[in-house]
């Protein structure tokens, strides 16, 4: 049989980074490929690469044998490869089977719709899912599950040959996870190609035919899974061996408390965290998408509402039912996204530094503008930050500069708490290690910082103690000794406390 | 319909889906309620409303406001709406008006009507070409279109004279239905199928519920965007011709407010501002509403201006219930585990 | 002037090339060209026509620039802030009337005190809608706006209120040295304590950040429904001192008096540079925009051309101004 999908010597460079070095991968009919790798091994720029979202920097793709060139995700789509993402590409308000046919509906005489064909379709593919959604039901009452099912049935439907998933486990509890699986059977009886990428290995072992693993932008190792262990997976995918050892649970520093954190539950995110968080110290926060992280840290400071559990600051209980509160119980936050929620573009530097600052919060108050200019002077210095003066518009700074920005708001708010997310996103190497040396330094002063990144050597370089997030829940909190990738990312994908052999 | 929506079936759940239902036909049939209510109301509280007079009188009014109102439903499916219509009511009125002076019937209300379809595409081209916002582009077409229809009539009435048929269009009857109705109902049918039963109903409706869904599937917005416009355009036309044969004197001011009326009625029948979805018998069941309690309020000599108190109060209620509509939704179903 | 922009010394102009410094003389342009097509057009006019340049006329423009032209500069922060109010209008006549209806009881000063009070407390309103409710502005301030003008109408039987008191019909007509009209002192108060607001004010930072990013100024522990029912007062503020002003001016007070005013204000703060995305905008800005269109709006009644085509030249310059914007943002990008 002749793989329906192959690509060859995928290379990908961005301004700098090797992303992708030479890789190979092809996929047959009826098959399902699980690709694994850490963060920044290279699966989502393939995945991006193959739906068509950016062009190889070297290398050849083939359809059915033939070699084809995407001009765009479109173009992707329209030979028959289909990507199904965390973000779903469904209108709410409109039904199943309308959405299943979305851009593609058969028209009777006139240009009219021929509900008929649309019905008879949409049942069919909607049976041979085994899907129980009425298909004039509108897309806004189904809940996640059953969504991620429909973008699956439209795949289905138009007769992709190929499907990626993205993480599809990431939102479904244990029954609809069941129940993706039996779908991808009946996909696989179809004979349509799964590619499959995930971080859960215990899934993978259960629906995975074949299994290639990345490291650093190159394969690793192309297997049936029949021929492999979990733990020769893990290894590929450090590039070190790992053994079994008893689990050391950290301890907390015994330094003075500032955050006790006690069952707390997001609903449909995580439950039954509970954690302690000391002044002098960096609690660093691993875990991969769906494993509830990016919510807690977002909880902490009142941007996502709990169910239960107690946080207390220095002892005292608090609400956090939004940012405000957050910061007057004196934690503040780094955005995980500050284009988003970080940064005022229309803003300057120092105005994005000081917005919250204690002394500019009243609103009936004129700017004290020989003190503000005076902490920017303070946070400039501490902070090193490059710009060309105060009264810069802040998009003009480069990401590591503007990250450095967010930083020092955090810090002018006078908060002895901090929590960061991702504080290197986008931000270039040399201001990288300046940010992590940064933290070490605050904690040194007396801040406590938790720390929640997807980058695991961040995690590694600049933790005293790593929560580890998964499904949910809290895995495993290591000591600075087992502060290792290796074990972190071992946690994180559910492989049980490990050791590596020296 | 949904009887075990998806795996599991826990009690919450089915119950959360329950309440969603009830909500859905609410929707739909809450304002024809509110409707029977108040016709029943104001038979009861004003004498003479429930005459054969009234009535043709009311639904004939309520016709001029449903036609545009289902155009507007129309372009707030697609996530627009658009401020002009009034405007460009009184300038297809006065053009209509115009052109009777020198061509007959039927080539007046085409002109007028094309120039309505030319001035909803120039709105829904500032829209989509420009990347305009809908506001600006419509509020700023909404003055300049007002200002040449006052140009145009140098600030004086224009009078239909010698065109003993054209009032037919407002009085006459078919099968005893006032023929305003009968358009409204013609109006009603072809847009009901173009925006349920062809593909460019359901991509202006994908563009309004996820914008970014419908580029990914390949839907050319900036084209369905433009005929969009143009359609409200040209239903503002077909008000304008129908207001024109009614009144038979026309001037600049005319359809102030109008759009108003029309997002009001559209809001009212259920249409929500977000975007996604149009329920166009809405529209029309809220037109009805309107104007019956225009009309009870005229017969119980209700002073002009307590109209517009009222009709601004339930625009902004009905705006309100839209809102907690689409947080209950949201609340109730994206909560699971 | 908005703190952000300031253009990059001149060594990197050189720097970077000719390509940069045309980009840049450009930007120059584009963001000062209200203020240059504010100077042409009266060196133009003035020019050509005696009657425009007569001390008269000029008192004119500036009288008629300053009642559109303090609406304005509440509604330039409440765009900056994010969000527009189309109920000003009604705002107005409702204010107008209370003035009146007070004035005519004897009370000149408590009718201007009514008033700016109800004028405050219809921005409530319009604020409390809009962040509490969460209805998009323009639909809730447009439903508010019948409401508004209803209530207008209610409370005059759709009658003319007349004022006969002289110290509000000074208020409204005289001059000051000569050409100075009162109307126009009073926006130059409005407008500097507006920019004082907007530029040295904590408040007026947390406007500029909440129009500028949502999202972040919640994260940053902004209060950002606060900040926008702030604005909305300001408007109905703004908008009530205006309609004491042409009330007097007016001699009379009624429920339509300043039909189409809404227009006015937000075309004048489009045109001056207030970015309709929020974030952005000046008073300087709007005060000249609030300036052009009196010039403007001067010369087509000199020219006999009418008060019809003030609309369509109205509608006209929001839609250029906002191109302009959108020129502006592409030339900046320089993609």
């Amino acid at each position: 049989m002749d793989p329906v999908l192959r690509v060859t010597h995928i290379s990908k460079q961005f301004s700098g980074v090797q992303a992708l070095k030479e890789v190979d991968l092809d996929l047959f009919p009826g098959e399902v490929h699980a690709l694994m790798g850490e963060n920044g091994a290279g699966k989502s720029t393939l995945i991006n690469i193959i739906s068509g979202l950016i062009r190889p920097t070297s290398g050849t793709i083939e359809l059915r044998g033939e070699r084809v060139q995407f001009q765009g995700a479109l173009d992707a789509k329209r030979a028959g490869i289909s990507t199904i993402t965390q973000e779903f590409n469904l209108v709410p308000q409109l039904s199943v089977a309308e959405n299943i046919f979305l851009g593609r509906e058969p028209t009777g005489p006139g240009g009219l719709i021929d509900w008929k064909r649309v019905r008879e379709q949409a049942a069919a593919t909607l049976t041979e899912l085994g899907l129980d959604v009425s298909m004039n039901q509108r897309v806004e009452y189904l809940d996640v599950g059953d969504r991620q099912l429909i973008e699956i049935a439209k795949a289905l439907s138009a007769e992709f040959g190929v499907i990626m998933m993205d993480e599809p486990t990431a939102a479904l509890n244990g029954a609809e996870v069941d129940r993706l699986f039996q779908i991808i059977a009946t996909l696989k009886q179809r004979g349509v190609a799964v590619l499959y990428v995930s971080h859960r290995l215990n899934e993978v072992f259960r629906i995975a035919d074949r299994i290639t693993v990345f490291r650093d932008g190159s394969r690793v190792n192309t297997c049936p899974i029949s021929s492999v262990s979990a733990d020769d997976v893990v290894t590929m995918m450090l590039g070190r061996e790992l053994a079994k050892a008893p689990l050391m649970q950290g301890e907390a520093t015994g330094k003075r408390e500032a955050l006790s954190v006690r069952g707390l539950a997001i609903p449909g995110a995580a439950h039954d965290i509970s954690f302690d968080l000391s002044y002098g110290e960096v609690l660093g926060c691993a875990g991969l998408i769906g494993s509830g992280r990016f919510e807690l840290t977002r909880a902490l400071f009142g941007l996502e509402s709990r169910s239960a559990g107690t946080v207390a600051v220095r002892g005292e209980p608090v609400g956090l039912h939004n940012p405000r509160e957050a910061i007057r119980a004196g934690i503040s936050m780094l955005a995980e996204d500050r284009k988003s929620e970080g940064i005022f573009p229309d803003l300057a530097v120092l105005e994005n530094l000081v917005v919250n600052a204690p002394g500019a919060r009243s609103g009936w108050r004129f700017i004290d503008g020989r003190r503000e200019r005076h902490e920017y002077e303070e946070m400039r210095g501490t902070l090193s930050i490059r710009a060309q003066s105060p009264r810069q518009s802040i998009v003009k700074l480069s990401g590591g500069n503007q990250q450095k920005v967010m930083l020092g708001r955090a810090l002018v708010s006078g908060s002895r708490i901090l929590v960061l997310n991702e504080p290197t996103r986008g931000v270039d190497v040399g201001t990288k290690m300046e940010i992590h040396a940064l933290i070490r330094r605050l904690a040194q002063d007396g801040y406590a910082i938790l720390v929640s990144s997807s980058d695991v050597p961040e995690l590694v370089a600049v933790s005293d103690r790593c929560l580890v997030m998964s499904a949910g829940r809290i895995v495993g909190i290591l000591a600075k000794a087992q502060i290792t990738e290796a074990q972190i990312t071992a946690l994180a994908i559910g492989r049980g406390l490990m050791e590596a052999r020296p | 319909m949904n009887a075990a929506s998806s795996s599991g079936g826990e009690g919450r759940r089915s119950g959360a889906a329950s309440s969603v239902r009830f909500l859905q036909y609410f929707e739909s049939f809450g304002v024809l309620l509110l409707l029977v209510l108040v016709v029943l109301v104001a038979s009861t509280v004003a004498r003479g409303f429930f005459t054969y007079t009234n009535i043709t009188n009311t639904i004939i009014i309520a016709s001029i406001t449903a036609v545009t109102g289902f155009g507007m439903t129309f372009a707030i499916a697609m996530g627009g709406f658009d401020l002009s219509v009034g405007s460009v009511q009184a300038l297809t009125a006065i053009a209509s008006a115009m052109l009777l002076e020198v061509t007959s019937v039927p080539l007046a209300i085409l002109g007028a009507l094309v120039l309505g379809v030319a001035l909803g595409a120039l709105n829904g081209t500032l829209v989509s070409r420009l990347r305009m916002p809908a506001f600006v582009a419509t509020f700023g077409m909404m003055s300049i279109v007002r200002g040449v229809a006052l140009l145009v009539t140098r600030g004086q009435s224009v009078m239909i004279t010698g065109r003993p048929g054209y009032a037919a269009l407002n009085n006459g009857k078919v099968l005893a239905v006032p023929v305003p109705f009968i358009i409204v109902l013609v109006v009603f049918a072809f847009l009901y199928v173009l925006l349920r039963h062809t593909p460019f109903g359901r991509h202006a409706c994908a563009i309004g519920g996820n914008r970014r869904a419908a580029i990914a599937t390949g839907i050319h917005i900036e084209t369905t965007t433009v005929l969009v416009f143009a359609l409200v355009g040209l239903t503002a036309a077909v008000s304008g011709v129908m207001l024109s044969s009614q009144l038979l004197i026309v001037d600049g001011t005319l359809g102030t407010g109008f759009e108003l009326q029309t997002i009001a009625i559209s809001v009212l029948g259920g249409t929500s501002l977000a975007g996604g979805s149009g329920n166009l018998l809405g529209t029309l069941i809220a037109s009805l509403l309107l104007a019956t309690i225009s009309s009870a309020l005229n017969i119980l000599k209700v002073e002009a201006f307590y109209q517009y108190l009222y009709l601004g109060l339930l625009l902004v209620l009905a705006l309100y219930l839209d809102t907690l509509r689409r947080t209950f939704i949201a609340n109730s179903i994206l909560r699971r585990r | 002037m908005s703190a952000a922009r300031v253009p990059s010394p001149p060594e990197a102009q050189r720097a970077a090339g000719r390509p940069l410094a045309r980009r840049f003389s450009l930007d120059l342009v584009l963001r000062y060209y209200i203020q240059l097509l504010l100077v042409v057009a009266v060196v133009v006019l003035g020019a050509i026509d005696e009657n425009f340049r007569s001390p008269d006329n000029l008192e004119n423009i500036l009288l008629q620039a300053s009642f559109t032209g303090i609406g304005a500069a509440g509604m330039t922060l409440l765009i900056i802030a994010g969000a527009f109010d189309l109920s000003v209008a009604g705002i107005l006549g409702t204010c107008g009337i209370a003035l009146a209806l007070v004035a005519a009881a004897g009370h000149d000063g408590l009718a201007v005190g009514v008033a700016l009070a109800l004028g405050a407390g219809l921005g409530l309103v319009n604020g409390l809608a809009v962040t509490k409710m969460k209805i998009p502005a323009f639909i809730a301030t447009l439903g508010l706006m019948n409401v508004y003008l209803g209530l207008a109408f209610i409370a005059t039987r759709g009658q003319v209120i007349g004022i006969e008191s002289e110290a509000l019909r000074f208020a409204g007509t005289e001059a000051v040295l000569g050409f100075l009209p009162i109307p126009f002192l009073v926006m130059l108060l409005v407008y500097a304590a507006c920019a004082l607001v907007l530029e040295k004010t904590v408040f007026g930072r947390q406007v500029r950040a909440v129009g500028s990013s949502g999202p972040a100024a919640l994260a940053a522990g902004l209060p950002v429904d606060r900040v926008r029912i702030a604005c909305f007062v300001i408007v109905g503020l703004c908008t009530a001192i205006a309609g004491v002003l042409l009330s007097g001016e007016l001699s009379s007070a009624n429920a339509i008096m300043a039909s189409g005013y809404e227009l006015g204000a937000i075309a004048v703060a489009v045109v001056g540079g207030t970015s309709l995305q929020g974030g952005s905008g000046t008073l300087f800005g709007s005060f000249t925009g609030a300036l052009f269109f009196a010039v403007i709006n001067n010369a087509l009644n000199i020219f006999g051309v009418g008060a019809y085509w003030q609309y369509v030249a109205s509608g006209l310059l929001l839609v250029s101004a906002v191109g302009v914007q959108e020129l502006r943002t592409y030339v900046r990008e320089g993609n």
